[in-house]
């Protein structure tokens, strides 16, 4: 009896097939498309095929070091973006255009060829070839956790951008008038209205950012020349090598490490918007 | 008029602006000057890494070009792009009109699903796509296919769900008390009303569709390639000028397709000028 009354205060006995068959369009697609290979893959590889991690797989080192650049590379990225949607909120249409141009160039040059770019670049000794990069060892750099840190970081700022410019436009003209009104200088209104303002975004920029970068292996394979090796790339290297189970007990296990994470972060987000936008 | 947020917020702080204006320029150079180097090394490249020519040229451009197995992997790609794009914007398209009209538990779980096929690491998912393609004998194509829209719907959403306050949710039920059906309304009401975002959303998706690689590489065992998929398997083999010039060549379509969006704009409003 009760769920018929939730099914009734739902609204759904009254919804008509068409708006029912409309409205689960996206729903079936990520069903058949996401969900049933992933939840195949989960049943196959937990209940019929289970085994084990080899000994010698340092499992724990990998997700610790996948966290960690991760973590850095997401926070710098953040970091990053935040000078730019600043002064894209404080700036003419002009200047706006302008920088959402230098935040889309890179995106459309693609993943993999920035990722070899950064290789000419810091593998050159002259100045034109390395973008300046030879002046600081850009050779000594290149192949290092550190190359790793700034060319992820490097990477997600567009990304970061485009996720903080929706916080951003959310700060009005009224709440700034409302600032001064109340006696805030402008330099304060950017500390005490902005910036608080914009902690919600920034925080899902964050951790959308982050959990892009735990499932990344271009720039940890390319850059960091096999020394910097995520899970992902781990897993990639069992799939090379046909050993799909292992591949599966890898991943399994780092889904099972990132679950509470991945969790949290989109309650997070399903919250923020119901806040903001009241859906 | 200008909605809220978008107008400019002043603020007289000559200090704050030195000091971000500085910022910028450092972390513009930084995501920039990669793609400067791209530019000078598709058309000055060698087979060296980090050495370029003296002199400039079309050779590397020639040269793929000219190339069978790069001329398919990227006709493979950019029908790939295409569809994935295209069924992309239509999903979504039908989804944010009828979630107007359907209850909001509908909107919250398929929101929670967009947000759970970003943050669930894609290798995990093409790794499931693959065995189960694998398994049960699946085309490549079709699994690519597959792969390629669950990796583009999550940004086209964000898209248009940001676009979705524009549109006025009482002008489509105007429409439906009219007796236009469902149908009619999103060919004449919503869809005329949301172009600018879908052609936007279009556009964005077909290039990340281009760009893609996890899926690619976990999924393709044929020689059929796409472009990201090639230019991974010479990472240790080769240092040619090739993802530059692809780079390149995508950029110039970017900027073409820019351009030509912006001249049909002002067609449009010339000839709307004058029509009154």
């Amino acid at each position: 009896m009760r769920s018929v009354g939730v099914w009734a205060r739902a609204g759904w006995h009254r919804t008509q097939p068409v708006i029912l068959a409309g409205g689960t369009a996206l729903l079936i697609i990520i069903t058949v498309l996401y969900w049933v290979p992933l939840i195949w893959w989960l049943l196959r590889y937990l209940i019929a095929e289970p085994s084990a991690l080899p000994q010698d797989l340092p499992f724990l080192q990998l997700v610790g070091k996948t966290l960690l650049v991760s973590s850095v590379a997401a926070l710098a990225s953040v970091a990053g973006a935040y000078p730019l949607v600043l002064m894209w909120r404080l700036s003419g249409e002009f200047i706006k255009q302008l920088i959402v141009f230098l935040m889309v160039i890179p995106m459309v040059m693609g993943l993999l060829a920035r990722n070899y770019s950064w290789i000419g670049m810091m593998s050159s000794n002259d100045l034109l070839p390395s973008m300046g990069w030879s002046m600081f060892g850009g050779r000594q750099l290149i192949y290092t956790q550190f190359s790793v840190y700034v060319v992820m970081s490097c990477i997600f700022v567009p990304i970061a951008f485009f996720i903080l410019i929706q916080g951003i436009s959310a700060v009005t003209k009224n709440h700034v008038d409302a600032a001064r009104t109340l006696g805030l200088p402008d330099s304060k209104i950017v500390l005490f209205v902005i910036m608080p303002l914009t902690l919600r975004a920034a925080a899902l920029a964050f951790g959308l950012t982050l959990a892009m970068s735990v499932g990344y292996f271009i720039t940890p394979r390319m850059i960091g020349g096999g020394k910097t090796d995520f899970v992902s790339n781990a897993i990639l290297k069992y799939v090379n090598l046909g050993d799909f189970g292992l591949a599966s007990m890898l991943a399994l296990s780092f889904l099972a490490v990132i679950a509470i994470p991945i969790a949290a972060i989109a309650m997070y987000a399903v919250r923020r918007r119901l806040l903001v936008t009241g859906r | 008029m200008v909605e809220e947020h978008e107008q400019q917020l002043e603020l007289k702080i000559p200090a704050l602006r030195v000091g971000l204006w500085l910022l910028i320029v450092i972390i513009a150079l930084l995501a920039v000057l990669p793609s400067i180097f791209l530019l000078l090394w598709a058309f000055a490249g060698t087979e060296t890494v980090g050495l370029l020519s003296p002199h400039t040229s079309l050779h590397w451009f020639k040269q793929i070009l000219s190339d069978s197995e790069w001329r398919d992997a990227i006709t493979y790609s950019v029908i790939l792009g295409i569809i994935t794009s295209l069924v992309g914007c239509i999903t979504l398209l039908i989804h944010f009109y009828f979630m107007r009209y359907a209850p909001s538990i509908f909107d919250r779980v398929a929101y929670i699903n967009i947000l759970l096929l970003v943050l669930i690491p894609s290798v995990t998912y093409a790794l499931a796509l693959r065995i189960l393609g694998g398994a049960l004998r699946i085309p490549e194509s079709a699994l690519l296919l597959a792969g390629h829209l669950i990796f583009v719907i999550p940004l086209q959403f964000f898209m248009l769900e940001s676009k979705q306050d524009s549109v006025p949710t009482n002008l489509l039920f105007a429409g439906s008390t009219l007796g236009a059906s469902h149908f009619k309304n999103i060919t004449f009401v919503y869809l005329p009303l949301m172009k600018d975002a879908l052609w936007n959303a279009l556009v964005v998706g077909f290039f990340l569709s281009f760009d893609e690689l996890v899926v690619a590489t976990f999924v393709i065992d044929s020689p059929a390639v796409t472009v990201p998929r090639r230019l991974w398997d010479q990472v240790n083999t080769n240092m040619e000028p090739s993802p530059a010039v692809i780079s390149c060549l995508i950029v110039g379509v970017y900027l073409i397709t820019l351009a030509a969006t912006y001249a049909l704009k002002e067609v449009r409003g010339l000839l709307r000028v004058r029509n009154r």
